[in-house]
């Protein structure tokens, strides 16, 4: 018992700063992609709604290409592809240096994509829950387009999507022990490394595990709160 | 009482061919053309890449 509080603790002899340092890496990949994952999966839920046949079909290409990928391949091309692309856009302008992409950018894009994917569905199975009299309700207010989504559709929205956003969050949450096979040190690559290192991999994962399980319970409760949050006008029937 | 065409359809018209040129069709015929030059890429780079001397050497 001694051994494992040893092996955990947080100084020279244990691995207990790193794997922090590791859960610090993963909830901020998390958090950075959420925003942006969200923003680009509204735009590709307005996009799939729109009356333009061709931006419908750019969006359903979008949402085709990342939903039927693997996560992990979308993360190889974003990091590999982003590379030599940029290289090859240096030696079309005549420079001659080399560009490493960042892992964690790599990552988060990597992630946003697939998230933002994902999310446009739950935002456009939203969207169809919205009674049309709502939008027409704005407008003969004297709303505009834009401020009817703002005040009118946009709240009511939230309320719709949140429980399959609540889920994708979770999925995104433990999406990003991917990044640690492109070198980024999140909870599980440091994990990976102390098992190694101690021989103690049962109790290593056990630890990353329990941490995985602890950020799901604050999430979940953290959703719940959000759902009742955005509830609190219904009619209580 | 059906509730039904209360709500958005699911399914959009056919559009009009002499439809006006918004920014909503620009925009999508933009990112249209770039799906379709990134596949062209992607494909001529496989092509390229299919006749390389490693490709020829272990695959072919």
């Amino acid at each position: 018992m001694n051994e494992a509080l040893t092996l955990l603790s947080f100084g020279a002899d244990g691995w207990g700063d790193e794997i922090a340092q590791g859960v610090v890496i993963t909830i901020s990949l998390a958090v950075v992609t959420l925003p942006i994952g969200l923003l680009l999966g509204f735009m590709l839920a307005l996009a799939k709604k729109s009356n333009e046949p061709s931006l419908r079909m750019a969006a359903n290409i979008y949402t085709t290409l990342f939903r039927g990928l693997p996560e992990l391949l979308t993360l190889f091309l974003v990091y590999y592809g982003v590379q030599i692309g940029l290289q090859a856009l240096i030696k079309f302008f005549g420079f001659d240096f080399f560009i490493e992409v960042n892992a964690f950018a790599a990552g988060m894009v990597a992630l946003a994509l697939v998230f933002s994917s994902y999310a446009s569905e739950a935002f456009l199975s939203a969207f169809r829950g919205i009674p049309q009299g709502q939008y027409e309700g704005g407008y003969a207010l004297g709303l505009s387009r834009s401020k009817t989504m703002r005040f009118v559709v946009l709240p009511q929205l939230i309320r719709l999507a949140l429980p399959a956003l609540g889920n994708l969050w979770l999925i995104l949450l433990k999406e990003t022990a991917l990044v640690s096979v492109i070198g980024l040190a999140d909870l599980i690559r440091q994990a990976g490394i102390a098992a190694r290192v101690t021989k103690e991999p049962f109790l290593i994962f056990g630890v990353a595990c329990l941490i995985y399980l602890v950020l799901a319970i604050i999430s979940s409760g953290f959703l719940t709160r959000i759902e009742t949050w955005s509830k609190r006008g219904d009619v209580s029937r | 009482m059906s509730m039904t065409a209360n709500y958005i359809e699911a399914r959009h018209p056919p559009a009009e061919k002499n439809r006006p040129w918004t920014m909503e069709r620009l925009f999508g015929h933009l990112l249209l053309t770039l799906w379709i030059i990134a596949g062209a890429y992607l494909l001529y780079y496989l092509f390229l890449n299919a006749f390389s001397p490693f490709a020829q050497r272990y695959w072919l």
